[in-house]
């Protein structure tokens, strides 16, 4: 019988090698594709899986499984960036309010407050909407309600850490501001932030594909799984493949990422190291 | 009790001014000016005297800070202004939309609960049984789909294959049926997660372990204790997902034609109809913060152990 915790670890290991494998397809995604993903075809429209084409072809004959795989990489990356992205400006603010205080403190929590306390989808479809689509602007509407969750998180944990005896002993051997956050706070708040972070990786998924459905998000012809499912959707009777691939590819994809960061959280929690 | 409501209202104040300030600066990082906006909404030609025309009548030669509070000033009033694309009253369409959009999710929240509480229960009660980490499998999937996926392989499985539901939803219970289904199905499958958490932690408690001692019957205990002090963390499960809620609709309503809210912002956008994307924003946050107020009203309400009225800010 093996203990809970090789259970957990045995999780984590084996969701960061799926992770592993998704990402390196992403990547590779231009090598490996078996047809050009913007080559239209009106001969072969909407058939189904065949030999040159595995996977069926959509309404302009495009081949599905080269734009899965080709959307993998939009998907992945654009959703990796902003949860990036926001985990830095989160860590960087959360670490100055909460070492800080003061007025600027004051001023970027109630900011904070501010977006969370609504409902996110809806600030970044109307961000997205109002400042026209594409790829960029989806991931701008995306990062502005996803920063203040972070930079809560770390304020928090360097609240709590601040107070610590070794803080107050690495002042009077005359550490700088910046020496202190960098050597003794950081590695405090960074665990906790990054676990949480990479919980974010799937909603952000999600919400980018999200966007991207409702022609407020990546523009056509890029192929991204959301904009693939929305032009496909017309066409539901005559070629589902042209549906069911991509909403396959998020479904996956959205899954190994939720479990990974599910059982990465687990696995931190079950060592007691939990001060998050 | 009401000076605690008296206090989250008043706190409501700021967050709402902020908002406000933020929608309206919306307007002005968008592409292009206001003037040209509304006249291209409008399908009138933009030309030069055009635009410097409906400058002067929008007021937009006006610093802009006295722009905002007269726009504010007319928002507190209930004027929300008039639709750049048809001229109507975007009071009128939000009202006109919310019944819709209220209906849709009621009937999702309904649906939702009504499957998520037996099988929350049932998989802590057979935890680490065959039946739990099947529930819990489905519930992680429906977790990892997003709403407009699982819409389109509803309309494809009951409207394109067994012809039982229409792909337009009309008014009807049979229209609302799959839009509902399609918000339901992410929000049962996290209140499973949820619920089953939330009852395993109560069934660790001592009283649990006590009453089993002095002989209780197991259901007694389940359905007379554990269910009942379960009951306020179940509430607020339903007042955190209606953020979720909120932006599930616009998608669901967007692919069923549903004509809701979300659905009329969708339009919206498509004309660039600003006012009203405005007004939804601003009528969306204004429910949320209402819901969450009520949320935690009825949370103090439920358990008496609670008693942060003055709250920690």
């Amino acid at each position: 019988m093996i203990s809970e915790r090789e259970k957990t670890k045995r999780k984590v290991i084996v969701f960061a090698v799926l992770a592993a494998i998704l990402i390196v397809i992403s990547l590779i995604a231009p090598l490996i594709i078996p047809n050009d993903p913007f080559e239209t075809n009106a001969a072969l429209m909407n058939k189904g899986p065949s030999e040159q084409f595995p996977l069926g072809t959509d309404r302009y004959g495009r081949c599905i499984l080269s734009r899965v795989l080709m959307g993998a990489k939009t998907s992945i990356f654009s959703s990796f960036t902003v949860v990036a992205v926001t985990f830095v400006i989160g860590l960087i603010l959360g670490l100055l309010c909460g070492y800080y205080g003061g007025v600027l403190d004051g001023i970027l929590m109630r900011f904070a407050d501010l977006m969370l306390s609504f409902p996110q989808m809806v600030i970044a479809i109307a961000v997205a909407g109002i400042m026209g689509g594409n790829l960029v602007n989806a991931m701008i509407a995306m990062g502005i309600t996803a920063w203040p969750a972070h930079a809560r998180l770390a304020r928090s944990t360097v609240m709590k850490v601040k107070e610590e005896p070794y803080i107050a002993a690495a002042k009077l051997a005359g550490c700088t501001d910046f020496c202190i956050m960098y050597k003794y706070i950081l590695p405090n708040v960074f665990g906790p932030l990054l676990i949480n972070a990479t919980t974010q990786i799937g909603t952000m998924m999600i919400g980018i594909a999200g966007l991207s459905f409702l022609g407020i998000g990546v523009i056509p012809p890029t192929p991204e799984w959301g904009s693939m499912i929305n032009e496909a959707r017309a066409y539901l009777s005559l070629s589902p493949w042209a549906v069911f691939v991509p909403g396959a590819a998020i479904v996956i994809t959205v899954m190994v990422f939720n479990y990974f960061g599910d059982s990465l959280r687990d696995y931190i929690d079950v060592n007691g190291d939990s001060n998050g | 009790m009401k000076k605690y409501i008296l206090k989250r209202l008043l706190q409501m104040i700021p967050i709402m001014l902020g908002l406000s300030l933020l929608v309206f600066c919306l307007m002005y990082i968008s592409p292009g000016d206001p003037a040209t906006k509304k006249l291209n909404a409008m399908g009138i030609e933009a030309s030069p005297e055009a635009i410097e025309k409906t400058k002067e009548e929008m007021g937009l030669n006006r610093p802009i800070i006295v722009q905002y509070m007269s726009w504010l000033g007319n928002m507190l009033k209930g004027d929300l202004g008039e639709s750049y694309h048809n001229g109507m009253k975007v009071g009128e369409l939000l009202k006109k939309a919310s019944g819709y959009t209220f209906t849709l999710a009621l009937s999702s929240l309904f649906i939702a609960l009504l499957v998520s509480v037996p099988l929350g229960i049932l998989t802590a009660v057979k935890k680490n049984r065959f039946i739990d980490y099947f529930i819990r499998f489905f519930s992680f999937f429906g977790n990892s789909m997003p709403n407009f996926l699982i819409s389109v392989i509803l309309m494809y499985l009951f409207s394109i294959k067994i012809k039982l539901f229409p792909v337009i939803a009309d008014s009807s219970v049979k229209g609302l049926f799959l839009p509902a289904m399609a918000l339901a199905i992410p929000l049962a499958s996290r209140f499973v997660r949820q619920i089953r958490a939330q009852v395993l932690e109560e069934l660790d408690k001592p009283y649990v372990q006590g009453a089993y001692a002095r002989g209780v019957k197991n259901n007694i205990v389940l359905y007379n204790n554990v269910l009942h002090n379960c009951l306020s963390p179940i509430i607020t499960l339903v007042g955190l997902s209606i953020g979720t809620l909120m932006g599930g609709s616009v998608v669901v309503e967007t692919i069923f034609r549903w004509s809701g809210l979300g659905k009329l912002v969708m339009d919206s956008i498509t004309y660039r109809d600003y006012p009203v994307i405005q007004a939804f924003v601003i009528y969306m946050a204004l429910i949320y913060c209402v819901i969450n107020l009520i949320t935690d009203i009825s949370y103090h309400k439920l358990d008496p152990r609670v008693k942060t009225y003055g709250g920690t800010k």
